[in-house]
């Protein structure tokens, strides 16, 4: 048996004194030694209307451990376009764009930021929804939905 | 993957299979999304084909460089077919690559690239094919002479 080197560094865990934190908010938060409560991690409410709805191609994916809040509905000011594979949503027109709101951690939005190409091809923006609801969206504009079918019915599942 | 992640999948094309009565064989209910680029890529001709009588398309890496295609929504059974056709494993290998479609999106789609790498110069029927398709859609044909001279 070979003798054991002694540990040239303490283990991670020993190295910050208990109840430190980078984060300030986090050190105000712990209220008993030895134990770090966990801040609570940012969540977004995300409103969706296309290929992330439940059963379409891109939510099991992206959203299948994201909790559904519900489904919603945008107030009579927006548009749903058809462009193919996926759908469009603008903030200008009369409909009301049928959806669903998922909370997401930032590990999940910074994906659906990639999947959208936001902010190059879709933005996302903060609308309020019927209910009164603040959420994020992913937004294009009208000059991107140019010639265009709408989607009448407002619902993506009923596109036709 | 799951069945309903799987119910519909985003597929480039390119090469003969932009041509619409060969697709339309081979992918009944396939649906025309958009036309696309795949960026970094260059058309090349490549392996050998017994129905074409000669090499047929590939995509290679190629900076600066860029591949027209289109862009179908396949459902699963047109996707199985595709495979079959192909060649899926042994003579192209179905990957996803990144591609821009003509709203501007970027996407993942399924590509067919063949494992076959050294390149060699395409029978005139499929040239023909090609060029037909490339006048019909609009695309720029001079990419196909490129990939003629790259291999001639």
């Amino acid at each position: 048996m070979t003798a054991r080197k002694p540990p040239t560094r303490a283990p991670r865990a020993a190295r910050r004194p208990t109840g430190s934190s980078r984060s300030p908010a986090r050190a105000a938060a712990s209220t008993v030694a030895g134990v770090q409560p966990r801040a609570p991690e940012p969540r977004t409410k995300v409103f969706v209307y296309g290929t992330l709805l439940s059963g379409e191609p891109n939510h099991h994916r992206h959203l299948a451990s994201a909790r559904l809040l519900g489904e919603a509905r945008t107030p009579p000011e927006f548009t749903l376009y058809h462009l193919g594979f996926y759908p469009g949503l603008v903030r200008v027109g009369h409909h009301a764009v049928v959806g669903e709101v998922y909370e997401v951690d930032e590990p999940t939005l910074a994906a659906l930021d990639y999947l959208e190409s936001h902010p190059r091809f879709y933005v996302r923006t903060a609308i309020r929804l019927a209910s009164g609801d603040e959420v994020e969206a992913y937004l294009l504009t009208v000059e991107q939905v140019a010639g265009r079918s709408v989607i009448a019915s407002g619902n993506w599942r009923e596109r036709g | 993957m799951t069945k309903t992640c799987m119910a519909r999948a985003l597929y480039f094309a390119y090469g003969s299979n932009l041509d619409r009565e060969q697709m339309r064989a081979r992918c009944e209910t396939a649906e025309l999304h958009a036309r696309a680029i795949l960026r970094g890529h260059a058309l090349a001709f490549a392996g050998h084909s017994r129905r074409w009588a000669g090499p047929v398309a590939t995509v290679v890496p190629s900076r600066n460089a860029i591949v027209e295609g289109l862009l179908y929504i396949l459902r699963a059974a047109d996707l199985r077919s595709l495979d079959r056709h192909e060649g899926h494993p042994l003579v192209y290998r179905r990957t996803r690559l990144r591609v821009t479609d003509e709203h501007g999106r970027e996407l993942r789609a399924e590509v067919y690239v063949q494992r076959a790498r050294r390149p060699g110069v395409p029978s005139p029927d499929y040239a023909r094919v090609l060029r037909r398709a490339y006048q019909r859609l609009g695309f720029d044909a001079r990419s196909l002479a490129a990939s003629a001279e790259v291999v001639s």
